[in-house]
């Protein structure tokens, strides 16, 4: 399963705060996710989850990926939140100390219950798993299969380094293995990895090496705790004119090779094969973003129509 | 729903408000708000309807506002009401 | 998010970061509150009883919502604490900000104005309109702890001078003499005096709110400003609805704290139109006559010497099986106020 979506930038927004709330449609990130867990202190969990479910019934002209960050469904209020707020349509849902494969499981098993229930389709809320423990990173290749509404895997270097007993520095070699480990898991089964927020906002340029980082690894996004960050992150995800031409180039050699019938695909004498295709699908969704190209290729031309 | 304790909810945000509930003989509501000129009746609207869709016949309901969206006044008020009352 | 501050480092870095935010740190507060960046505080308040105070956010932050953030949990524990009012005090040009929160001005001093949540002032202002009467009218406002002979006479002067005297009795209950029994005597005490009216000080007048320093008996610059604030307030807001030009008061020959509030009475309210009248206290053989030989008195148990001081309707009370506990405490305290 192919997935163009971009989630270059996902920004935190606090469930318990109606003036960042009613702005998620100005902000310019490729989604949100809608925060019930950190950013909530334990005795306003109640007023949280009913201000975001009010607000999201009334978000209807939706124009971002939505996802709502529950409590961990190990807490005394991960199960209140989803019957709260899934009624309200979220994209997804956050799943916050993904340590298991378990877990992850049980909320698929929840998610699919409350879809015969709300009379959705199966699947239609998806699942962005937080792994930010040392099992979580363990276990992050079987996490990564567990459901096919995994859409990506969130790499949490907050909770991460804490549950190391290590400080988490600017440079983040302490994070390197567990960056690489969630990328392979994410990689293997063909969807993406979203890195972790960068927690000081006055420093735009430690921002901008560790988003450069991220890049260079193979990460596609990362989860953002200000607005003011948003526009960094994009510059760094801005695909290279280079990049645009050779996508663009690599579209056209499909369409050629549709057209004349023939199934095997070269540009400049190397083969087009399956992960080249779907890279330079992204780098076009990305440039589109940006607005350097006009068109979004749609994945009838990548894979044919059937 | 009957209000059997004091309860609050919201915060002092802008763009939210602060509902205070407590149980009274009859029903009472009382706005502070610092839009209050223009939007007094809209809020008052949107607070008899909660209260009627929740079936609050008494009741001393305190709101004070800053400028907080119909949603969010729809919250905040079944929060204060869910804290502070009974079915 | 906001955090309470219990540990001793929190609460000395709060103290620091109040006192460098040009604030002064007291303790005795019920909670204290802080907002933390990157491990360092750039928020902090304090909520003591009704009465929100050393709020101070680092300057670099002030467009920001702390301030609401912090407002908030501090009103929200004043609120589970059972205060249905609550007041800040801050500097005059944060005042707006407060506004901006829903609080509204109630008095505004040289370095200090005070706030209150809600329309509490309106509220009670409302709920007294009907008693308003028309005319040149006084006000005296009283503890009244008890209601004493001197009381009597200070009323019976005024209300000569006036076209309709307001008796005030002050409300916060700090005192030997409960507030409901201090009304009471007072409302017996003045039932033939035809153009009074007697009423309630709610939080707006010697309370615990405009004047705590009254109940501690400290005479100190706090205390001064506390005094004239008070005052302020009174010719401001409560004054004019009552059409109050004059304010009656007994001379003060005992309590330093009490001649100082006369003392101001005559500095503030002339600014305000308000004519300030010390009335003579009342004399025996024993000198003026005040509440607190009333109480020495009642605390020997000597009936003949307390009867000279009150009226029949306080004496009657006085040694009712009602006032049984206030014998008992007037026995055991021995306290001014």
């Amino acid at each position: 399963m192919a997935d163009f979506r971009l989630r270059r930038s996902l920004l935190y927004v606090p469930g318990n705060m109606p003036s960042m709330l009613q702005n998620i449609h100005l902000f310019e990130c490729d989604g949100v996710i809608i925060d019930l867990e950190d950013a909530v202190p334990l005795n306003e969990k109640d007023a949280a989850r009913t201000l975001v479910k009010r607000f999201l019934e009334n978000y209807t002209d939706r124009n971002k990926e939505v996802l709502v960050r529950i409590n961990p469904l190990q807490s005394k209020w991960g199960l209140n939140d989803l019957k709260e707020v899934l009624p309200a349509l979220p994209d997804g849902i956050r799943l916050p100390k993904a340590d298991t494969p378990e877990i992850v499981e049980r909320l698929d098993t929840l998610l699919t219950e409350f879809e015969e229930e709300l009379g959705l389709e199966i699947g239609r809320f998806g699942i962005l798993p937080s792994i930010e423990s040392a099992s979580g990173v363990i276990n992050v290749i079987d996490i990564a299969r567990t459901s096919t509404r995994i859409f990506a895997l969130a790499f949490g270097a907050e909770d991460y380094t804490a549950s190391m007993e290590i400080e988490r520095t600017k440079g983040g070699e302490e994070l390197f293995n567990a960056r690489t480990r969630v990328l392979w898991a994410a990689k293997a089964v063909g969807i993406q990895a979203l890195d972790s927020i960068f927690a000081d906002v006055g420093d735009m340029e430690g921002l901008r090496r560790e988003t450069e980082l991220i890049k260079t690894l193979g990460y596609t996004g990362k989860c953002l705790v200000n607005p003011r960050q948003i526009d960094v992150i994009h510059e760094v995800f801005a695909p290279k004119k280079e990049e645009i031409e050779y996508a663009l180039q690599v579209i056209d050699a499909i369409k050629r090779a549709r057209l004349m019938g023939t199934g095997v695909i070269s540009l400049g004498g190397k083969m087009v094969d399956a992960p080249v295709v779907k890279r330079a699908a992204r780098v076009l969704r990305t440039a589109h973003a940006h607005g350097l190209v006009d068109d979004i290729i749609d994945e009838e031309v990548i894979y044919g129509a059937e | 729903m009957r209000i059997v304790k004091k309860a609050q909810a919201g915060t002092m945000q802008s763009s939210d408000l602060m509902v205070f509930v407590e149980p009274a003989e009859t029903l009472t509501v009382e706005i502070d708000s610092t839009v209050k000129k223009q939007f007094e009746h809209l809020i008052r609207q949107k607070i008899d309807l909660v209260l009627a869709t929740q079936g609050v016949t008494t009741g001393k309901i305190h709101v004070t506002d800053r400028g907080a969206l119909d949603y969010a006044i729809e919250a905040r008020l079944e929060t204060a009401l869910k804290r502070g009352g009974e079915v | 998010m906001v955090t309470e501050l219990t540990c001793a480092a929190d609460v000395s870095a709060a103290r620091d970061f109040i006192q460098r935010n040009g604030l002064t740190f007291e303790n005795g507060f019920d909670n204290l509150a802080g907002v933390f960046e990157n491990g360092k505080l750039v928020a902090v308040g304090a909520r003591a009883g009704n009465i929100l105070k050393m709020l101070a956010i680092e300057p670099s932050h002030q467009s920001g919502a702390l301030l609401g953030e912090i407002v908030t949990d501090l009103v929200n524990r004043g609120f589970s604490a059972g205060f249905e009012s609550l007041f800040v005090y801050t500097k005059p040009e944060y005042a707006t900000s407060f506004e901006a929160l829903n609080f509204s001005l109630l008095v505004c001093h040289e370095r200090v104005a005070l706030l209150e949540y809600g329309t509490g002032l309106e509220q009670w202002l409302a709920s007294a309109h009907h008693l308003i009467r028309p005319g040149a009218n006084g006000a005296v406002v009283m503890n009244c702890n008890p209601f004493t002979l001197g009381h009597r006479h200070l009323i019976e002067t005024a209300a000569h001078r006036v076209d309709h005297l307001y008796i005030f009795v002050v409300r916060e209950d700090r005192s030997v003499f409960p507030f409901e029994v201090r009304i009471r005597l007072v409302q017996e005490g003045v039932r033939d005096v035809p153009n009074v009216t007697v009423l309630d000080t709610s939080h707006y007048s010697i309370s615990n709110v405009t004047f705590p320093a009254y109940f501690f008996k400290e005479r100190d610059p706090v205390a001064l400003i506390q005094m004239e604030l008070d005052l302020a307030l009174f010719a401001a807001r409560i004054a004019p609805p009552f059409g109050i030009s004059t304010r009656f008061a007994g001379t003060e020959p005992y309590c330093e704290i009490t001649a100082g509030y006369n003392e101001a009475m005559k500095r503030v309210l002339p600014n305000y139109w308000i004519e300030v009248v010390e009335i003579e206290r009342k004399h025996t053989d024993q000198g003026a006559i005040s509440a607190s030989q009333v109480r020495a008195k009642l605390a020997d148990e000597d009936w003949t010497g307390v009867a000279e001081l009150v009226p029949e309707s306080t004496l009657a009370w006085l040694r009712s099986a009602e006032a049984a506990s206030i014998r008992e405490r007037v026995h055991q305290n021995k306290g001014r106020h």
